[in-house]
């Protein structure tokens, strides 16, 4: 992702310090321990111009959970922080109108919507558009791509069997596809659904979307 | 029984003090009025009632017992509104039945048809049989051009105009679209499963 | 009825092994959003529907205690009786007594979440009144002696085979397994029962402040049976049911039937405004309404979760969460299931007796998509997660986790180790490629550690280019 960005001419600072958005902690439940995180998150990343991450689920949770986190307790300052918190495609797309980020990878590939950049963040085009601009790349969609692969944070070990059943008909839809590349912008839904297809030794593969577009 | 009424409302109003609701903004419709042209309307109607397992047949007034001799070919014991409209009809072609409980078939009027959706209301009142649309199993409805209305919205909203006092005269508003139907086994369309099998709308002059 | 909603893990790892139950449930859950999905994409401006609709449910539920009067008002002016019950004991008494009063042998009944909710069919059935459902689902799942695994198709479980066993079992039917001959069985024997009865049972879909209607919707006509032909009619309903106006009735007819099924209307929809008049040839001679509680009056008090009152009950969160598409409904051991039924009955019930449903989903969010009057299921199931961890019903162990991970979290240095030691870990602990790790493991690899984090990438690129 840095070397994307850079290549576009956007400069980027890693501040070192940084550890979690807190998100794991509010969706099961532990808002006290969340609000002690994502407290520090907020200062870590305090007088930032722009905050950008590789993940729809932790950009969710800053953009739409810390306000209900906080209890309305947040200031203006951190309100605004959290308001230029994207994800990356997203930041490419609406925010620096990049469409083509100059990347060439030659296969077939099937795009997985993540939950919650879906449904938390809207974001639907733009990894797409993304993606259809890669040289070589050919790009089919693949049936039901919006429907959960069954990761869910913990409810991927507190429900085993169901989470297991979810993946194996997301892996269904993928191979029915004909893709021989899954992509997605989460790395907790390609890290289940690459889990279930080398348990079952498929030819598909999965990747991270910023992987496809680093590639020249 | 007053106890527990004031025991539940003052809970509500205990549980709410801290609410402030804006009024709901009403002004903007959220549906489009374009007059529609009675044509259109007739069509909208016809191919939204199709759908739905009915149909809708045209004629005169002067046709009418033929096409309802057609209606119920098949059918014995056909069961009649008393409203003074379908009074002077002479039916032929089935034999009449005077009480609904026993009837295959009913004709009724009705208030209004709803291009739309195409749904007809009925209403019940004085000399209407409302029943008939439920008990038999062909229910013959005899309407007229003016009834059609484009919207539900515009439905009320006239009714609310021409009738002020309209939710004390009736005992109620049915609004009929197609025929009876389940699909509680295994997701298969059956059609006709309380109330009528078969629905026909006639629609007389225009 | 009983609640079973904290047995959901054992109950859906059951039915996750019923072939037919799963073929049945994908099969009718997607049929059904195709329907709404070709009804709801002619709509040019749903999301506005949407919007007007959630703002008339915060109105009327916010001012609740002055539309309940004001409905009552007009309901007692027709004719219409009003008795308010804030248990389910006492709506069940309420309705005993009326039974008893009139001599009742024979009640039909059309379907009612809030009777199932109250158990009110067992409670009649103790004073030797036979209870007959009516809904074809409802018959069917009342034959079989169990409650219904959907919203609005109660019987979407079982498959025409086996409706045909039970059908020839308890009817002494000849066995058939063709839908149109099971229905007509079932019609055959409903008819005889809605002309002998001396009661109705309805619930409602909406009651209506300013005129005091009652509004019932229905595909069969059963309710219609059951509110006509029977001299007693009963309304059981809710006290959330309210909308203001019946200006407002064709906005929410327009989004319940389309989410539902898929339809533009229902086959019927009947706008109840008193008893039978004088001159009317039929409707029974009086009605009653019963105004239920049973802790929706405690809800209101909680601002977050107020918003689940908004329900109008029509399915559509359930037909796309894949978590229900996958074990249907009986799994969630409650009245209520599917995703609404997840954030309702740890509200509606006492906590303690619905902890693991918040969980038992992983948060797509798909349900407040799809939601026609835009409830915030997903974040609404954040919440109750959280009010069962601040009840202190969450196992020690994982309290203990999450304190450790806070602790972690809260230091650069303490982050660093971990990552760092967990790489170490890998390195041991590593099968042919991939980690073995517990409970994932079972059905999926899991992956190893990179070599190098990227703070680590970062910090070698800063010496490289200092």
């Amino acid at each position: 992702m840095v070397e994307i960005l850079r290549r576009v001419g956007v400069e980027v600072d890693y501040r070192t310090s940084q550890t979690c958005c807190g998100q794991p902690a509010m969706n099961t439940g532990y808002r006290h321990d969340a609000r002690a995180v994502a407290a520090r998150w907020l200062k870590v990343f305090d007088r930032s111009q722009y905050i950008v991450a590789p993940s729809g689920s932790c950009v969710g949770m800053v953009r739409n959970l810390y306000n209900e986190l906080f209890e309305g307790g947040l200031s203006e300052d951190q309100k605004a922080l959290c308001a230029r918190t994207f994800e990356f495609s997203e930041f490419l797309v609406k925010i620096l109108k990049i469409y083509d980020v100059g990347a060439r990878f030659e296969e077939r590939v099937t795009y997985h919507d993540a939950c919650h950049l879906l449904h938390e963040l809207g974001i639907k085009d733009e990894p797409r558009i993304l993606l259809r601009n890669v040289k070589g790349l050919e790009f089919v969609e693949m049936e039901d791509s919006t429907r959960c692969c069954g990761f869910g944070g913990t409810f991927a070990v507190k429900f085993p069997e169901l989470s297991t059943v979810m993946v194996k008909q997301k892996v269904a839809a993928i191979e029915k596809s004909g893709a021989r590349y899954v992509v997605a912008n989460d790395s907790s839904c390609l890290m289940n659904i690459e889990g279930y297809l080398r348990r079952h030794q498929s030819m598909v593969k999965s990747i991270h979307l910023t992987e496809i577009l680093a590639r020249q | 029984m007053n106890s527990t009424r004031e025991n539940i409302m003052s809970r509500i109003r205990r549980n709410l003090t801290a609410v402030d609701y804006a009024t709901i903004e009403r002004e903007k419709s959220l549906q489009q009025s374009n007059p529609e042209s009675y044509e259109m309307l007739h069509k909208q109607f016809n191919d939204a009632l199709e759908k739905v397992g009915g149909r809708v047949v045209r004629c005169t007034k002067k046709e009418l017992p033929v096409i309802l001799s057609q209606i119920f070919s098949k059918t014995d014991r056909v069961c009649v509104e008393s409203t003074p409209y379908l009074h002077d009809i002479s039916y032929e072609g089935f034999s009449l039945e005077g009480e609904p409980v026993q009837s295959e078939g009913g004709i009724t009027t009705c208030d209004a048809l709803i291009a739309e959706t195409g749904t007809v209301i009925l209403s019940g009142g004085e000399n209407k049989k409302k029943v008939l649309s439920l008990i038999t199993r062909t229910h013959c409805v005899i309407a007229r051009p003016e009834q059609y209305v484009s919207t539900l919205e515009e439905y009320f909203a006239r009714l609310q105009k021409s009738d002020v006092d309209w939710t004390h005269k009736t005992s109620s508003l049915t609004f009929i679209t197609g025929t009876s139907r389940t699909a509680d086994i295994e997701k298969i369309l059956i059609k006709g499963m309380h109330g009528p099998r078969e629905l026909i709308v006639v629609l007389v002059g225009g | 009825m009983h609640l079973n909603a904290n047995k959901f893990k054992a109950h859906s790892k059951e039915k996750l092994h019923d072939k037919q139950l799963r073929k049945n449930l994908l099969n009718a859950t997607y049929s059904a959003l195709a329907a709404r999905a070709a009804v709801v994409d002619e709509i040019t401006n749903w999301e506005e529907l949407r919007n007007r609709a959630y703002s008339v449910k915060r109105h009327v539920i916010g001012h609740l205690a002055q539309y309940l009067e004001e409905f009552e008002r007009n309901a007692v002016s027709h004719g219409i009786k009003v008795l308010w019950a804030e248990t389910a004991d006492e709506a069940n008494e309420l309705v005993a007594q009326i039974a008893r009063k009139r001599n009742a042998r024979l009640v039909v009944k059309s379907k009612s979440m809030v009777t199932e909710e109250i158990g009110l069919n067992k409670y009649l059935e103790k004073q030797n009144i036979e209870v007959v459902e009516t809904d074809l689902g409802e018959y069917i799942v009342q034959l079989n002696d169990e409650p219904p695994s959907h919203i609005t198709a109660p019987a979407l479980h079982l498959s025409r085979s086996q409706i045909g066993e039970l059908f020839s079992s308890k009817l002494n039917t000849e066995y058939t397994d063709d839908p149109g001959e099971l229905a007509g069985i079932a019609r055959k024997i409903l008819r005889e029962k809605f002309f002998s009865a001396q009661m109705g049972i309805s619930g409602a879909n909406f009651l209506i402040a300013d005129t005091g209607s009652i509004v019932i919707i229905e595909n069969e006509g059963n309710a219609r049976f059951v509110t006509t032909l029977p001299k007693t009619h009963i309304v059981i309903t809710g006290i959330e049911k309210i909308l203001p106006a019946i200006s407002d009735l064709p906005l929410f007819l327009r989004l319940l039937p389309r989410s539902a099924t898929g339809q533009l209307m229902t086959s019927y929809v009947s706008v109840i405004q008193s008893p039978r008049k004088s001159k009317d040839t039929d409707g029974p001679d009086e009605i009653i309404v019963i105004l239920v509680d049973n802790n929706r009056s405690a809800i209101l008090g909680d601002s977050v979760m107020r918003e689940v009152l908004y329900c109008i009950r029509c399915g559509a969160c359930s037909n796309i969460c894949p978590v229900y598409q996958n074990v249907g409904g009986h799994a969630y051991g409650s009245v209520y299931t599917g995703p609404i039924g997840s954030i309702l009955t740890p509200s509606l019930y006492p906590i303690e007796q619905a902890t693991v449903l918040p969980f038992a989903s992983s948060l797509c969010g798909s349900c407040s998509e799809i939601c026609p009057v835009k409830i915030n299921i997903h974040h609404l199931l954040l919440y109750q997660r959280s009010r069962v961890i601040e009840k202190r019903l969450s196992p020690l162990v994982e309290r203990f986790i999450f304190s450790v991970w806070k602790t972690v979290m809260m230091s650069e240095f303490l982050y660093r180790l971990a990552l760092r030691s967990s790489r170490i870990i890998a390195r041991l602990w590593k099968r042919k490629g991939s980690l073995s790790v517990p409970v994932w493991s079972a059905t999926r690899d899991f992956p190893l550690p990179a070599n190098e984090s990227f703070h680590e990438w970062w910090e070698s690129q800063q010496i490289k280019n200092n």
